[in-house]
């Protein structure tokens, strides 16, 4: 059910004669990414499974699981081919020489993305999250989501200033890896909403429900990425 | 990206027009009065209903037959009882405590709980409950007269009222027809009784009152009132009632805190007083000794709410004669027993009104007498049941009469005491229950009433929003034609309204009712009539009407009622976010990279503004106060006040790097704003140190000096800012420009020498620039704002004038954002919206919660040693609304920031008008729209479990801040106008 439609993605609205000349093939593999986001998913789902098991410590499973996190995106990175998923007004040359080293590509994706962690962690602390107390909680959640959102979209997306910038004004062009981020935000931002509720459950502890938000919102990004990525189309 | 060059040609200044812009100006502000009366009126109808009254009975009881009743016995009576009300006395404040966790309110006042274990039959300590609100005035009346205080009451602290109602004070006078009391203490009492005041006996005067509201004072009242007890404890048999009303513990409770060494000082006074009362009644069994507290405290020493701490206060009751019958632990009863209780102890008529039942231990006596409870209890039933057949709110209701029927069969056929008083005492707690849902009903059709007026005039608002949109359509030019519609609109539907309402007498509110409708009729006529204009709707207002919504979905649930604060701070965050999304789109480099600044700064004050709190009782044990120096405190900290002459220094120097971006630190602004606007913070903070100092315990003697000095520099702030600098601005008109003139003769020859005949033919022999011309309006504007900050700052705590300041550099901070996004033009309403949520924002960051216990009543004091009506009360609202006057006030910025005139252009002058008020129907569909979600929660929710504790003083907060932000629109529509007209008198 892989849809293969293969039109290059530009920034530009018009695309240019040399970009439709593009010998890259472009797919949005749904298949992989809807088995990823399985995958994902069964962490949250697995973690409710197992805390009706036992005493449940998000610390102690955010932690666990961290690396099986890293190690299914990096599958999926790998063979969804990120190389063929370039968002960049770069020539075609750049991206080829991406495609070559997929593996090293994707080391040094998650290699930034946990540098890029303290980042994340202090955009949670200006959302409102604790900054005395829970700092592992905050951290470990910053970690997950670093690898969410940042992991595909680093290994994805050349490091030039112009990419990034398109990133960060929500313009770039639709690819699985960007929605799947824009998800990751919305999923762990609606996270956040039912905490001060004063229903006192397990569940409402920080930073639970922003780690089930943002996994769900990972997937269901990930999805509505793969499904519309074949359209010349921006957020 | 400024709008307009920084310099600007000057022109010959033609002086047609004036008068023409004057009226279409003054015209213009006519529009946000409008929909403030409209608001008001609907706020009024809402409140009505919702905030509940209770109708108040004349009569007054006398004893009935069952008195003379052979079966009817009642406990012996004693000559005379001495009060002793000892204001906000908690019940841990009088129990003995094994707790060593050294409290310094623990095991200060020990005599009651020493006593009730040594002399059981003599003393007893009891759990006094308090039926909120926990505050003195609902108590003094529930104490006296048995009945249940409503809400509405709790506003009218200030003034107090008489109690028309029948109550023990009244029995004494009309029962025992010698009936004297004695009195000292609170003043309050005498507006609640003013028949204490002429407390005489043979020529010798029994009243002492003092002024009850300097809560900073901890000793004259009592001191007084203690110099006063001893003569009067000596002349026993010239009283029947001797009432002392002590206020030093409320007083170092609302000063310090309860777990202070000022506290313990002040108990252990109290101590000494009860030691020496007990022992002057020791050989006189004619005399019983009740101490009690009116309401309890919280642990920061204020009252108010129904906290735990607050509604349990103590009991104490004494006597040489033994009349109680010995319990195992302390009984729990509620403050409204001790009026059956107290009527019984001194053979009266239990009040006509009263409802509560009397205190078992008391009946029953030494020998476990249950034929006295049963006579009393069946007393009261009588009573009681007198009144609901007397008292319109129970008309139709028969279910209790059943229960009272069977309780005087019993009592009629057997003589089993014991289960027959059971019997009345299950009545009288089953009436009590009834009393207390039948005065929590609400008026609905009042509620409805004013829920509908909110969503027309919402609608209008809209409606008014997106046609007129300030530069093809200007308000002023409709308004000729719309004004007459809404006024005959209104007039005829009071006609109607009236008349109908007098039918169904309902006057008032359906006359309120046909006022607003009729006139928003009026205007919907009018507008028929105009042509269809339809603006575009730009993703940032559909994001403004986004935020208002999710703002106002906070208030259905308690939750987030309670945690309003951090939920504002993630959406101003998110906001913050959203700015840096758009900042990025910014094509000018040089321009994005100023956004994207502001735009992370914008995050951090909004995450900042989060951070200080006064945690309310809900929020705990998640919340840590940090507002005072200490949480169970109400002083400011040292920190506090040195980060506040910090700030003194800093602010100015803020403001003026934003006024630089524009080159409009000119004229008059540094002097305005680097040398007034910094001394008046540098005074601002010295206040506050001298009121630091006068706090430390050491400093006792000083204290004198001390207040003059205060008192010094806070009337002298009071007059500058309140008064001097707001005359200034109308008076002296401080433009931040200056004129800069070049001799160009020199560029002239040098021309005419390279033969460059052209440039030297069209240059002017002297050119004149105007430095900060691209920011006329708004420079001129920020010095009026300012000014009122410093107001609003002065009459804040330390960290409450910080949060101010940061308040106004975020406001600034919004401004060059929407500068640089080109909000003002693309989305008028967002920038006036965010500001809105700024203001509820701020409100929690200087110190308030949405509770009536955290308004901070000690400010009533900062300019005036007693309460000095119109100072107080100046005080109090710019304390407690200061960040709504302020995001109000802000408004007009949105349109003035970076806006230069257009010399010559009259027009251009109506347009900026035009877009003012534009901006201010912004604000006010922020304001309209979350009072009408606040209203839509309330009416939902309004048999919630939390009405009182969370929704009503939330709605409380949301009328009183859509006023706020209401009335300052209006006041800053107006200061616009004389801007524009100002502006334009200059250049023409």
């Amino acid at each position: 059910m892989a849809r293969t439609k293969s039109t290059p993605r530009h920034i530009a609205a018009s695309p240019s004669p040399t970009s439709s000349a593009s010998p890259i093939p472009h797919k949005s593999y749904f298949l992989q990414h809807a088995i990823t986001s399985s995958a994902l998913l069964a962490f949250p789902v697995g973690t409710v499974v197992l805390s009706s098991l036992l005493p449940s410590d998000p610390v102690r499973t955010l932690g666990f699981f961290l690396p099986a996190v890293a190690f299914v995106q990096a599958l999926n990175i790998i063979f969804t081919h990120p190389g063929a998923e370039v968002v960049s007004k770069s020539r075609v040359t750049k991206k080829k020489k991406q495609s070559e080293g997929t593996v090293s590509t994707t080391i040094l994706g998650l290699m930034l993305s946990m540098l890029l962690t303290p980042f994340i962690h202090l955009v949670y602390v200006l959302f409102g999250a604790p900054v005395t107390v829970s700092v592992p909680a905050t951290f470990l959640l910053s970690a997950h989501t670093a690898l969410l959102a940042l992991f595909p979209l680093l290994c994805a997306v050349p490091l030039d200033g112009e990419t990034w910038m398109q990133i960060a004004a929500l313009k770039a062009p639709i690819t699985p890896a960007y929605v799947a981020a824009l998800g990751t935000i919305a999923g762990a931002w609606l996270g956040a909403v039912p905490i001060p509720l004063d229903w006192d459950r397990e569940w409402q502890t920080w930073p639970v429900t922003v780690v089930f938000g943002a996994y769900v919102g990972n997937a269901v990004g990930r999805l509505i990425g793969a499904v519309l990525s074949g359209k010349e189309k921006k957020l | 990206m400024p709008r307009s060059p920084r310099t600007a040609p000057t022109s010959s200044v033609p002086r047609a027009g004036q008068s023409q812009l004057k009226y279409s100006t003054r015209i213009s502000a006519l529009v946000p009065i409008w929909f403030l009366t409209l608001q008001l009126l609907a706020l009024v109808l809402f409140a009505l209903g919702f905030l509940l009254s209770r109708p108040v009975l004349p009569d007054i009881a006398v004893k009935s037959t069952t008195y003379s009743d052979p079966d009817v016995v009642l406990p012996r009576g004693f000559n005379r009882v001495v009060v002793i009300l000892i204001d906000a006395l908690r019940h841990d404040f009088i129990t003995s405590s094994d707790n060593n966790n050294g409290a310094y309110y623990l095991n200060a006042l020990t005599t009651p709980s020493l006593l009730s274990v040594a002399e059981p039959e003599h003393a007893a300590v009891f759990k006094f409950i308090a039926d909120p609100p926990t505050t003195t005035l609902q108590r003094l009346k529930a104490l006296t007269t048995g009945s249940l205080p409503t809400f509405i009451d709790a506003g009218s602290n200030f003034n107090g009222a008489e109690v028309t109602e029948d109550s023990w004070i009244q029995q004494v006078h009309s029962s025992r027809g010698h009936g004297r009391i004695a009195f000292a203490g609170d003043d309050t009492w005498l507006s609640l009784f003013p028949s204490l005041s002429q407390g005489t006996y043979e020529g010798m005067n029994l009243t002492f009152p003092y002024e009850s509201f300097n809560v900073w004072d901890l000793h004259t009242v009592d001191a007084g009132v203690t110099s006063h007890l001893w003569p009067l404890l000596q002349r026993r048999d010239d009283w029947d009632i001797l009432i002392a009303h002590y206020l030093g513990v409320d007083h170092a409770g609302h000063r310090f805190g309860p777990n202070t060494p000022q506290m313990k000082e002040k108990l252990l006074e109290m101590e000494a007083v009860l030691k020496s009362v007990v022992n002057a009644i020791k050989d006189d069994d004619e005399t019983l000794l009740v101490v009690l507290g009116d309401h309890g405290m919280d642990e920061k020493g204020d009252h108010g709410g129904d906290s735990k701490g607050e509604v349990e206060a103590g009991l104490f009751l004494y006597s040489s004669r033994p009349f109680l019958a010995p319990a195992d632990q302390a009984e729990t009863v509620n403050q409204i027993d001790l009026v059956p209780t107290l009527s019984f102890l001194l053979d009266l008529p239990v009040p006509f009104n009263n409802l509560g039942s009397p205190i078992a231990s008391a009946m029953l006596g030494t020998d476990y007498d249950f034929q006295k409870l049963a006579s009393a209890s069946r007393i009261v039933a009588e009573q009681i049941h007198q009144y609901r057949s007397h008292h319109p709110s129970f008309e139709g209701m028969a279910e209790l009469t059943e229960v009272y029927g069977a309780a005087s069969e019993a009592w009629n056929m057997s003589k089993d005491y014991e289960s027959i008083s059971k019997l009345y005492l299950a009545y009288q707690e089953q009436n009590l229950k009834s009393c207390r849902e039948m005065w929590a009903r609400f008026d609905v059709p009042s509620m409805v009433a004013g829920t509908v007026i909110f969503v027309a005039t919402l609608g209008t608002l809209l409606v008014f929003y997106f046609t007129f949109d300030g530069e093809v359509e200007c308000p002023s030019d409709h308004l000729n034609f719309l004004a007459p519609k809404v006024g005959y609109g209104g007039l005829v539907g009071l006609v109607t309204g009236a008349g109908l309402g007098f039918l169904q007498s309902r006057l008032l509110i359906v006359s309120v009712f046909g006022v607003g409708m009729g006139s928003i009729i009026g205007f919907c006529q009018g507008m028929r009539r105009l042509p269809r204009i339809k603006s575009a709707v730009s993703k940032w207002t559909v994001l403004a009407l986004l935020s208002i919504v999710l703002h106002g979905i906070l208030f259905a649930s308690n939750s987030y009622v309670v945690w309003e604060a951090r939920s504002l701070s993630f959406l101003l965050v998110s906001f913050g976010f959203i700015f840096l999304a758009a900042s990025f789109r910014l094509p000018d480099a040089k321009t994005r990279a100023t956004a994207v600044l502001h735009a992370i700064m914008f995050i951090i004050q909004s995450r900042l503004a989060e951070y200080p709190r006064i945690c309310r009782e809900e929020q705990l044990p998640f919340c840590t106060s940090n507002f005072y120096a200490s949480t169970a405190s109400s002083v400011s900290s040292l920190p506090a006040i040195l980060v506040l002459f910090g700030t003194a220094f800093a602010f100015p120097a803020i403001i003026r790097s934003f006024l630089r971006t524009s080159a409009s630190y000119e004229g008059s602004a540094p002097l305005w704003i680097g040398i007034g606007l910094r001394a008046v913070l540098v005074l601002v903070a010295l206040y506050w140190t001298l009121d630091y100092v006068e706090a430390n315990p050491n400093a006792q003697t000083y204290v004198e000096v001390l207040k003059i000095y205060k008192y010094i520099v806070s009337r002298v702030l009071f007059g500058v800012t309140v008064i001097g600098a707001p005359l200034a601005w109308f008076r002296g008109f401080p433009l931040c420009l200056r004129v800069e003139m070049t001799n160009n003769q020199q560029k002239i020859k040098q021309a005419v020498q390279n033969g460059d005949v052209d440039t030297a033919s069209k240059t002017a022999p002297v050119s004149v620039e105007v430095i900060g011309f691209g920011n006329t309006y708004g420079s001129l504007y920020l010095l009026l704002f300012v000014s009122i900050f410093a107001a609003v700052a002065l009459c804040m705590k330390p960290v409450g004038g910080i949060a101010m300041a940061v308040m106004v550099y975020q406001v600034m901070t919004l401004l060059e954002l929407g500068d640089a996004l080109e909000l003002f033009t693309t989305s008028p309403i967002l920038t006036p919206t965010v500001i809105g949520l700024m203001a509820t924002q701020y409100y929690f960051a200087t110190g308030h919660q949405a509770t009536l216990a955290s308004i901070q009543w000690d400010v009533a004091f900062l300019f005036t040693e007693s309460i000095r009506p119109p100072l107080t009360h100046i005080a109090l609202i710019l304390n407690t609304l200061g960040p709504f006057i302020l995001a109000g006030l802000a408004v007009p910025l949105t349109v003035f920031y970076k806006l230069s005139p257009s010399p010559r252009d009259l027009r251009a002058s109506e347009v900026i008008m035009g877009r003012v008020v534009r901006a201010a129907t912004g604000a006010m569909i922020y304001a309209g729209g979350l009072i009408l979600l606040n209203c839509i929660m309330t009416f939902v929710l309004r048999r919630h479990l939390m009405v009182w504790k969370i929704f009503a003083p939330r709605f409380m907060l949301a009328g009183a801040s859509v006023i706020a932000i209401d009335g300052a629109i209006v006041a800053s529509t107006f200061l616009a106008s004389k801007a524009i007209e100002g502006v334009f008198e200059v250049f023409g």
